[in-house]
């Protein structure tokens, strides 16, 4: 009797995973053919005005020597009126020559004003909030100290804040080290997929664009109206997504608004910001899957696709389940779940094992960015997918520890690997 | 058979795989150019062909092509009787004005460094004028114009992709535009009897970018105004919306689905809409107008503000109806028109 209910709840949950996997597919197969063939959408960088927000620029530092003069040359050179801009760097707690450095360029640049931080409190939300309390712009950008911004970068975020509507705008990253190694290669042509297909496609559809946490930026009233960054979140970015829509601020998609930065060159390190980023991830989705189902300002598609957003962290930990589960099952002798038609269900679905889904995304996406080539690739993919499966897994499974013991998030900083002289 | 069947199921597996690893191997891969000192520019067509033309016809000698983005023979209008027809050089006017006879197709740009005027029926690829640039009856623009001074287009032209002037350009009736930028825009006008959009109008207030905001309405009217008569907050409904006639809004409006705003109305901030606006007789907006759909405007409106630079952008088409001024600059995908 008790083996028979394992049996039957291995099965229910054989074909819940199916089912989940089939609904992933085609979101994503929408989304790639939403890019190819629907309708676009425009960003507003055609608009010409004099009537321009003023901006603070916040970009958190720790450590940052390496690399701090590219993001504040690039920025020096940005073509915003000075009257209308402020920089702040954020010194969080750096051990090394980030202060020194920064105050160097505050003499220089009356509108560089650093704020340094030797506090406990460490970490990116921490930094921000503080930031947040002495910036005068009506309009924030947020940036990385590795990231170097094209001179009409700000003007082209900014100008989405012309529209009344929107809370948060979201540039597009491109890594400058794609071509490193394998990792990188595999990386950039991820994040492509990413960017050119997937966000493009929510923007057209005007579902849930998510706000990246860097190249992009937000209305400082919002944020500090709904109680600034949770410094409990290691996902602030996701987070600050899932409050604005919720409250019916729109975060909007600026594919041409595109800035370099750097990807993990090792296994290591990626690991490490995959498993972070997932851990990050599902604590918003604890947090904000009940507040997105009852929001009143998202539609019913906007509440589907952000409740599929929110979950996308924890599909692979249920997939590594379906798998264990699967060959449990076969060995069991109890594959026989369903006859007849129904074994298509499974067959597109175990198709689609893997999430074939970003391959249609990234193909689309390679093809508009004229790196077709780079197609040939998508094979390899398979070895990142398990390497991701497993690293999601483990950061979801950090999340869960992390809403029972209640566990203080640890702070920690994708390492950097160009140096200031290799420009 | 079942070896067989194992070595082929192993081999169509792996195969995708090696052979994405060789390509890894032996094709580098690309890194997406990012130009990092672009900026945008409306003029930019004729600023950088001037800027090319410039450097280049200091050293030009009489008989000679010049390399502009390839060798390019140049004919020196001042010079010129009888153009041939069509033209295939760079048609280069400096010391006099430029004043092509009509009925003639120009394949190549023009560089016009004084006033030109071009004749009824002509068909231009593209023209850079230093002064003043009248456009002709029923002339063909392929690429763009520009110019230094005034631009004047009368009735029934196609102004092709970009029409641009640091002054004012003037369209007459029954014009085709993609791109139109100007400090002042006056369409579906005459130069001499444009009109003269009231001082008063100018000292309309600018708006806060995010004032007071209120959600979801449908309608806009009296109602809604404090004691002043004016309607003192922004508009951001899913709704398609109407704002009734004669109103004042200080405030910005955003409307997820059509827009709809009766006559004399005026509107101190920006408008952006997810499908078409349909703005009224003398409407007033101080701010952008933006349209993920089409755009018409009545006549006698006026967007933006003397000496202030304001956008119309549309996804799809533009229309204006006589006697409109824009300040600033105007997009569309789809074609624009005026009446």
């Amino acid at each position: 009797m008790g083996m028979g209910i394992t049996i039957m709840i291995m099965k229910v949950y054989m074909v819940v995973t199916v089912t989940i996997m089939l609904v992933y597919a085609i979101r994503h197969f929408i989304f790639a053919y939403n890019r190819m063939f629907g309708r676009q959408r425009l960003y507003y960088n055609d608009i010409y005005t004099d009537v321009m927000p003023s901006v603070s620029v916040l970009i958190p530092m720790h450590n940052e020597e390496q690399v701090l003069n590219f993001v504040l040359e690039s920025l020096i050179k940005c073509e915003y009126d000075k009257d209308l801009l402020e920089i702040i760097p954020i010194n969080d707690n750096s051990t090394d020559k980030t202060k020194e450095l920064l105050d160097e360029y505050h003499k220089k640049y009356s509108f560089i004003t650093p704020i340094h931080r030797d506090c406990e409190d460490r970490g990116k939300p921490a930094g921000l909030n503080d930031a947040l309390k002495i910036a005068k712009g009506d309009i924030i950008i947020v940036f990385d100290a590795d990231y170097r911004p094209a001179r009409d970068m700000l003007r082209h975020l900014a100008m989405a804040f012309q529209d009344p509507e929107v809370g948060a705008v979201m540039g597009r990253v491109i890594p400058f080290n794609g071509n490193k190694n394998l990792l990188t290669r595999l990386l950039n042509i991820e994040r492509s997929g990413g960017y050119q297909a997937d966000q493009q496609a929510r923007y057209n559809m005007k579902l849930i664009t998510q706000y990246g946490g860097t190249v992009g930026g937000f209305r400082k009233d919002i944020i500090l109206e709904t109680g600034g960054f949770n410094t409990a979140v290691l996902a602030e970015d996701t987070e600050l997504t899932f409050r604005f829509f919720i409250k019916g601020w729109k975060v909007v998609y600026a594919n041409s608004a595109e800035c370099y930065e750097e990807v993990p060159e090792t296994w290591e390190v990626r690991a490490r910001q995959i498993r972070r980023w997932s851990s990050g991830h599902n604590n918003v989705m604890f947090r904000y899957i009940i507040p997105t189902i009852k929001s009143k300002h998202l539609t019913f598609m906007q509440k589907i696709d952000g409740i599929m957003l929110l979950l996308i962290y924890a599909i692979p930990f249920i997939l590594l389940l379906g798998l264990i589960n699967s060959l449990g099952l076969f060995y069991l002798g109890e594959m026989n779940i369903m006859n007849g038609f129904w074994v298509i269900l499974f067959i597109g679905a175990y198709n689609s094992f893997g999430n074939f889904a970003p391959f249609y995304e990234i193909g689309v996406a390679l093809f508009m960015d004229g790196m077709k080539n780079d197609a040939r690739l998508l094979p390899l993919l398979t070895f990142n997918f398990y390497f991701y499966m497993w690293q999601i897994s483990r950061g979801f499974i950090d999340s869960i520890y992390d809403l029972i013991t209640k566990r203080k998030v640890k702070w920690a900083k994708t390492e950097r690997f160009v140096s200031s002289d290799n420009n | 058979m079942i070896i067989i069947i194992s070595i082929a199921f192993v081999v169509m597996l792996l195969f995708p795989i090696v052979g994405a690893y060789w390509f890894y191997k032996k094709v580098k891969g690309d890194i997406l150019y990012i130009n990092q000192d672009r900026i945008r520019d409306p003029r930019y067509f004729a600023v950088s062909f001037t800027k090319m033309m410039d450097k280049q016809f200091e050293s030009f000698e009489q008989g000679e092509s010049l390399h502009l983005s390839r060798e390019e023979k140049i004919l020196l209008a001042d010079e010129i009787i009888n153009y041939p027809n069509p033209c295939e050089a760079v048609v280069i006017a400096e010391k006099y004005d430029f004043n092509p006879p009509g009925k003639i197709e120009f394949n190549k740009e023009i560089y016009a460094m004084k006033n030109s005027k071009i004749m009824d029926h002509v068909q231009i690829r593209a023209i850079a004028c230093k002064k003043d640039l009248v456009i002709g009856s029923n002339v063909r623009i392929l690429r763009w114009a520009d110019a230094v001074g005034k631009l004047i287009a009368k009735d029934d032209c196609d102004l092709g992709i970009s029409t641009t002037s640091t002054k004012e350009i003037v369209i007459g009736n029954r014009c085709d535009f993609r791109r139109l930028y100007a400090p002042e825009i006056y369409l579906g006008q005459k130069e001499k009897t444009k009109i003269k959009v009231e001082d008063n109008l100018n000292k309309l207030n600018d708006f806060n970018l995010l004032g007071k905001i209120k959600y979801d309405l449908k309608y806009i009217d009296e109602s809604m105004a404090n004691n002043d008569g004016i309607i003192d907050f922004s508009i951001v409904s899913k709704y398609s919306l109407t704002v009734l006639e004669d109103l004042t809004i200080n405030g910005n409006i955003r409307s997820g689905k059509k827009l709809r705003i009766c006559d004399n109305v005026k509107i101190t901030g920006n408008v952006f809409v997810e499908d078409d606006i349909f703005i009224g007789r003398n409407v007033v907006i101080l701010g952008t107008v933006f349209s993920q759909g089409n755009i018409k405007v009545e006549e006698g409106s006026v967007i933006g503000k003397k000496n202030s630079i304001s956008s119309v952008i549309a996804r799809g088409t533009i229309t204006f109806e006589k006697n409109c001024v824009v300040y600033g600059y105007i997009s569309n995908e789809q074609g624009g028109q005026t009446y």
